[in-house]
């Protein structure tokens, strides 16, 4: 407890000292995101409706992380759009992937700890859509995060250039992906070597076979988290470049024209006219 | 304009064919996993049929059900035969398995004096799900992040590979003292050199992750020793007979690697490039721009390491508020060991910060000695 605290003490006094203002407010967001878990465990743990819980305090995070750490525009509204269509999509994959691998409730391993038959006695939750919970939560940070990056790289290339097709403005979005990516999901992967440690030195203390580690339940508990997030971070980039070119075209280019027009001479008005008579040819 | 058109249709369909590609090598590996049976000794059944009742009274918090399931064996000596075994779950499924038709089930048969077949239940096969996930990472890193995907791709499996090996051979005391050390620097040298090449860049991102790792490893030993009653006993999936808290400290400082390696290599690149287009840009401007790309890395890795570690420790703690534990309990017996290796990655990627703007400016920043 001592050492939490202290050390929590110590990431605030830095992210003070070296993010300064901003430091502080993603301090701020990770405050909040940490009660909403608190908050939203506490009330799975007390019988409430877990689909619930995990839908409300996932557009929570969403929208805490999203608007209140980098504002209310099209930057994040953006990221918002991609990551509601990525939610939907991979959240039913994960349904059905939980539901024929069998992978929720105790492993192999778990059941074998002192607590693990106090634990499991005289249980009305449903184990499976707690897994799911913690499915969507640990791909939660990629997703947001990775989706952000790509928006808000796009939208200075689109702010350079503001009369780019929309195809081409995708491609775009699809290159700035492949920097941000591989940084991603480095960082998922070591965290989940690090977690996964212990269980490589299960298996090799207790000399599983290749076989029944292939196929066991704590084996692929423990990766699915961390390959779903890679997934879902991998995916969320050609949605984001595709919600940025599809509502950038909309929105942006016409705002642009109108607060133009009062700055701009007149033969910049024309010459951007004809741009835009080829642009709708 | 219709060259160009004739472009984008060509890039069009070249992205189209990559797609069905893509879906057709995954689609391929799921159905050939699925029918692997062969390629195992133990043996496989596929069930074909499962008719459930309910076995308990009305009331139960956690009703038994009880399944009469049919199956046919795919593999070894009574291949094609059919079995019949029952099983029972519990509603929660929480040390229980609910059976539905198509799954694949390792078991052990043994022939009675009657000559019935009787069928006990080992593990649900369960590597053709792991074969999708893996294929779905791999093929959609190569797809999306092409050249850098595949590097990263193998840089994982060298990370990995070279793991195994290190614990395989080396499983001796003195070594998991030091293990936190042989693992960081291989694992740096390994990702980095794979990422990155032979490039100045890379050294400075490799120089400043050393040196991180230093700092939050003494700031680990310095918390811990504030903290004297970790019981480690409680991990999930320990081995009694190793040496718990150096496994702890190992496995920390290696989810803290990534997100730092992560960070320096930002910052080294970034700042080569700005001090590449303007050599004699003041020293101001160069930490400037370091401080601003520094609050955008911040928050985003913080927020992605608080949610992996947060959503792998859901499902016990749910568990242990259900049955009543109090806070302080939790806190000290299970969140600590989640809630430590993010705290201590969290300080570790702000740091970072500092450190390789510091190295980065030491190795790029030319302009002054030159003008001398």
């Amino acid at each position: 407890m001592k050492m939490l605290a202290y050390l929590t003490m110590l990431l605030f006094f830095l992210m003070s000292a070296i993010g300064g203002e901003r430091g502080i407010k993603s301090f701020f967001t990770l405050f909040i995101n940490g009660i909403i878990a608190f908050i939203s465990i506490y009330l799975m743990g007390f019988k409430a409706s877990t689909m619930v819980v995990m839908v409300i305090s996932t557009i929570l995070f969403s929208v805490v992380t999203i608007f209140f750490q980098n504002g209310w525009n099209l930057k994040t509204k953006t990221s918002m759009i991609a990551c509601a269509c990525i939610l939907l999509l991979l959240g039913s994959c994960i349904f059905s992937f939980l539901w024929n691998a069998h992978i929720s409730g105790f492993n192999e391993i778990d059941l074998q700890n002192a607590d693990a038959s106090y634990m499991s006695s005289d249980l009305s939750l449903s184990m499976f859509q707690i897994m799911l919970v913690s499915f969507i939560w640990s791909m939660l940070g990629a997703l947001v995060d990775t989706s952000i990056a790509v928006s808000s790289a796009m939208y200075e290339v689109y702010q350079q250039e503001p009369y780019m097709k929309r195809q081409k403005l995708f491609y775009k979005g699809l290159k700035l992906g492949e920097d941000i990516i591989g940084t991603m999901i480095n960082t998922l992967i070591f965290v989940g070597l690090g977690e996964s440690m212990m269980l490589i030195f299960y298996y090799q203390n207790y000399q599983y076979e290749w076989y029944r580690m292939l196929n066991s339940k704590s084996l692929l508990q423990d990766l699915s988290g961390v390959l779903f997030s890679c997934i879902s971070c991998s995916l969320i980039i050609p949605m984001t470049a595709l919600v940025f070119a599809v509502l950038a075209k909309h929105i942006e280019s016409r705002k642009h024209i109108e607060s133009r027009k009062h700055i701009e001479s007149r033969e910049h008005i024309e010459s951007r006219n004809e741009k835009n008579s080829s642009i709708s040819e | 304009m219709t060259e160009n058109r004739k472009k984008g249709n060509k890039a069009y369909q070249k992205y189209l064919a990559f797609i069905i590609l893509w879906i057709a090598i995954m689609v391929a590996g799921f159905i050939f996993a699925k029918k692997d049976a062969f390629l195992y000794k133990h043996t496989i059944v596929q069930i074909t049929d499962v008719k459930t009742k309910l076995n308990s009274k009305a009331g139960q918090t956690d009703p038994d059900y009880w399944q009469e399931i049919t199956a046919v064996v795919l593999n070894n000596k009574y291949k094609n035969k059919t079995v019949t075994f029952t099983n029972t779950y519990t509603k929660s499924l929480v040390t229980s398995e609910k059976y539905a038709k198509n799954d694949q089930i390792f078991v052990q048969i043994k022939q009675s004096e009657d000559k019935k077949l009787l069928v006990s239940l080992i593990e649900v096969k369960r590597d053709a799900y792991l074969f999708l996930l893996v294929s779905f990472l791999f093929l959609s890193l190569v797809f999306l992040a092409k050249r850098q995907g595949v590097f990263t791709i193998l840089s994982l499996i060298a990370n990995v590979t070279f793991f195994f090996f290190c614990f395989h051979y080396m499983q001796r005391k003195i070594f998991f003292t030091f293990a936190w050390m042989i693992l960081a620097v291989c694992f740096c040298v390994i990702t980095l050199l794979l990422s990155g090449g032979f490039r100045k860049k890379t050294f400075g991102a490799l120089f400043s992750s050393f040196v991180c790792v230093g700092i939050m490893a003494v700031l680990y030993q310095f918390s811990i020793y504030q903290n004297h009653q970790i019981s480690y006993e409680l991990m999930p999936d320990m081995v009694n007979s190793l040496p718990l808290r150096d496994i702890y400290r190992t496995s920390v400082m290696i989810g803290l690697l990534g997100a730092v390696m992560d960070v320096s290599i930002t910052i080294n690149a970034s700042v080569g490039e700005i001090i590449a287009t303007n050599p004699c840009i003041s020293l101001k401007e160069v930490v400037n721009s370091i401080q601003e790309i520094g609050y955008d890395i911040m928050g985003t890795m913080v927020n992605i390491l608080f949610f992996s570690y947060i959503g792998s420790s859901l499902p016990l703690l749910v568990l242990k508020i259900y049955h009543n534990y109090d806070v302080i309990s939790i806190f000290q017996n299970t969140l600590i060991f989640d809630a430590g290796r993010f705290l201590i990655g969290a300080i570790g990627i702000v740091i970072a910060i500092p450190i390789s703007g510091f190295f980065a400016v030491l190795l790029f920043y030319q302009c002054r000695r030159k003008s001398l």
